[in-house]
């Protein structure tokens, strides 16, 4: 008998502590070793949280489990989110194995950490539209599947009715949404300018169709420069005048408030991914056929723009990476045309065999909007349609364009024009200085 | 060898004690303290890649000299005092009037007490949606019904004096409920004793409630705007649901700055930095008014 302890003290408490101490010290140890026996199982961080896409993964991941008996496991989150989870995972040593990415500077910065596995054997197996793989170094480091363009949509049936056309200039563009607006709750468009990468997305295609460049070869930035500075002063006067026509809001509008306002029938104009067409398509309502696609005008019509976008999964370097790739290989090669068709519009399809195949063509939505499949198509395939976004200017995608979309610069000069009423001149010169502070850091 | 659980205390009970204590103590190491070093640690160094994972470079003092001189920094102290000081003072306004109404009997008290706790229970991303639903320039049902009676929509998140309107009264909306129970407990503590003396004393309403009700809520009240004030100031998610800081940064506070700096132009140093500051200002809040009203005197 020990000493120290008096034979009177009752013991169970203290027995239960200690059992619970070394049964808890046990599970600890032996959670290595019993990890190491689990089942495989594909980690996919996933930022496509749409209802059809997540009921499509869980059919993916059934039928992958079925075929190899590797269980693959869907972490659906919003895009940021997914961007810290990864990030996250990384950090604690078990990285997730597939990840959806919408944000090519992500990319870059993962490739020079080394994190990444090339996916070139696997792009090289199909045709790709223009500007979508973005190769570094000879390799390319993400399946893309979806170009992602904001694409300026507008009400067909009202244009047909009051004999519009779509605009290549600025002044026709104005014209007609002055027309739209009715002063009773009709307006012309709807374009946001509030923080964040909405209106980096939706409203700065106007920007490249006017011409306007941010950086030279060396990170200079430009748009205060003797050529570019006239263009920029053209789009923020133009989205002053332009915003007579458009609803209250539009300083805190995001990415949904558009295609609201448009499917409601309460603005002509707005710039969204094809969704704007397949909504209506999918919920069966009145707005079926009465949308088209165009693109961004400028102030003398001579180019139009739409804005670039472009979804992808990459495919990490982890334990895992083995089995991931042989997933990716199965899933590109049997089931990455039934996740496209999840979206078959929203998604504008980037490798271009998809728009030949078969299943993609019979798809009723596909089949109910020839016309836009066909513009989204010469989108991809290459025309005279300037396709810029923020974060691809500059010498190269990484740090440095990262900075520049998240210097929320575009949206200050928009905000600051229409908002404070402050001269197109002085905008510029903030939004340049704002360009200026994001790069040098 | 003496048995580690000996090393607790002396007794059974006064070990239970200290091992709650202990594991109090641990926990407030491990989520609070330790995540407050590394932070303040982290405003220290400068991390070149955005991604995280590069070396950390050690720069002294260079990211809080670099956030002192930069405007932002003092516009968004002044938004968060702006917010937290609107919100504080509405809601407090606010709640004490609803906790004295709700204090007396009325026909369907119960109903009406449980139904001021419910905007309590609600998601702060489900108000800021619904209310920027409701409210939205073209299809908000706010603005709908304006228009059927001839007013035209108010452009809430167009103009910087209208979006701070708006964030304190999405935070009104939120954490009045907050501040209606507490007060109205506090009420029900009051002995109705002290207001049938009033009245005997002749005392009217507005000296009963100067003079009796006022005092006894002073020690609620004292704590009550002293957390919401901390709340307020460090609020992130209300504001960035709702308006990300715009426009044109009139909502923008030290938490939303932080977080942009941080994450969104991946200067972590400098967001660990604008934490940190903002910590150390808020500790001086916080030790001034415990100073000036004492809350352990109730």
């Amino acid at each position: 008998m020990n000493p120290e302890q008096p034979a009177a003290t009752p013991t169970i408490r203290r027995d239960l502590l200690k059992r619970t101490l070394v049964a808890a010290t046990g599970t600890t140890l032996a959670a290595p070793f019993v990890h190491a026996q689990a089942p495989k199982k594909i980690r996919i961080l996933n930022a496509e949280t749409q209802a059809l896409v997540l009921a499509e993964w869980k059919k993916i991941g059934e039928e992958y489990k079925n075929l190899t008996g590797i269980e693959v496991e869907v972490d659906s989150n919003s895009l940021d989110e997914c961007w810290l989870k990864l990030l996250a995972s990384m950090r604690a040593g078990n990285p997730y194995d597939v990840v959806t990415e919408g944000f090519l500077a992500h990319v870059t910065e993962l490739v020079e950490q080394k994190a990444l596995m090339p996916l070139t054997q696997l792009t090289n197996k199909h045709k790709w539209g223009r500007n979508i793989l973005f190769p570094i170094n000879g390799e390319v480091y993400w399946y893309p599947y979806d170009y992602n363009f904001s694409i300026l949509h507008y009400r067909k049936d009202i244009y047909a009715e009051r004999g519009f056309k779509p605009a290549r200039k600025h002044k026709d563009f104005i014209d007609i949404n002055r027309a739209m607006t009715d002063g009773q709750g009709k307006f012309g468009s709807l374009f946001p300018i509030s923080n964040g990468g909405a209106t980096s997305w939706i409203t700065s295609p106007f920007f490249w169709a006017e011409g306007v460049r941010i950086f030279d070869d060396k990170w200079n930035v430009l748009i205060d420069n003797a050529d570019m500075k006239p263009r920029v002063i053209a789009v923020l006067d133009f989205m002053a005048e332009l915003n007579k026509s458009m609803p209250p809001g539009i300083g805190q509008a995001q990415y949904i408030e558009g295609l609201q306002a448009i499917l409601s029938g309460n603005v002509g104009h707005a710039g969204f991914t094809p969704a704007i067409i397949e909504v209506p398509l999918r919920d069966k309502t009145p707005m079926v056929g009465k949308i088209g696609l165009t693109t961004y005008p400028s102030s003398d019509g001579k180019q139009t723009a739409v804005n670039h976008g472009y979804d992808g999964f990459m495919v990490t370097k982890s334990r895992n990476s083995d089995e991931a790739m042989k997933f990716m290989e199965w899933f590109t090669q049997n089931r990455y045309i039934d996740f496209i068709l999840t979206r078959p519009l929203h998604f504008q399809p980037a490798r271009l065999d998809i728009y030949d195949d078969a299943k993609y063509k019979a798809h009723p939505w596909v089949q109910a909007s020839p016309d836009e499949v066909k513009f989204m198509r010469s989108l991809a395939e290459g025309s005279d349609v300037v396709v810029r976004s923020i974060d691809t200017e500059g010498p190269s995608i990484g740090k440095q364009s990262a900075k520049a979309f998240e210097s929320w610069a575009f949206p200050r000069m928009l905000q600051e024009r229409l908002l404070r009423n402050t001269p197109a001149a002085q905008c510029v010169d903030i939004g340049a200085k704002m360009l200026r502070q994001a790069v040098a850091s | 060898m003496a048995s580690p659980f000996r090393l607790l205390g002396r007794s059974g009970s006064e070990r239970v004690l200290n091992g709650f204590i202990g594991v109090s103590a641990a926990v407030t190491i491990l989520v609070i303290i330790v995540p407050l070093v590394l932070g303040a640690g982290l405003s220290l160094l400068k991390i070149e890649s955005f991604a995280f994972g590069g070396t950390p470079r050690f720069a002294g003092l260079a990211n809080f000299a670099t956030v002192l001189n930069d405007p932002e920094f003092y516009s968004a102290l002044l938004n968060g005092a702006v917010f937290s000081f609107s919100s504080v003072t509405s809601q407090v306004l606010f709640a004490t009037g609803v906790a004295l109404l709700i204090n007396r009997e009325f026909p369907g008290r119960v109903f009406v007490r449980a139904s001021v706790v419910l905007p309590m229970l609600l998601p702060a991303i489900v108000v800021t949606t619904v209310f920027r639903w409701m409210t939205d320039g073209s299809t908000g049902i706010i603005t709908v019904l304006l228009r059927a009676i001839g007013v035209p929509a108010i452009a809430w998140g167009d103009h910087p004096s209208t979006a701070m309107f708006q964030v304190v009264f999405l935070g009104f909306w939120l954490w009045s409920p907050f501040m209606i129970v507490s007060i109205l407990a506090a009420l029900q503590n009051i002995p109705a004793a002290l207001y049938e003396a009033a009245r005997v004393d002749g005392a009217n309403r507005l000296q009963q409630f100067f003079h009796i009700t006022l005092p006894h809520l002073a020690g609620v009240l004292a704590i009550i705007v002293l957390l919401r004030i901390i709340w307020t100031f460090n609020n992130f998610d209300l504001i960035w649901l709702a308006t990300k800081g715009g426009p044109l940064g009139a909502t923008e506070t030290l938490p939303i700055l932080a977080y942009r700096k941080s994450f969104l132009t991946f200067d972590l140093g400098s967001g660990a930095a604008i934490a940190t500051l903002s910590f150390a200002l808020l500790l001086v809040v916080v030790l001034l008014a415990l100073k000036f009203f004492p809350i352990e005197r109730d």
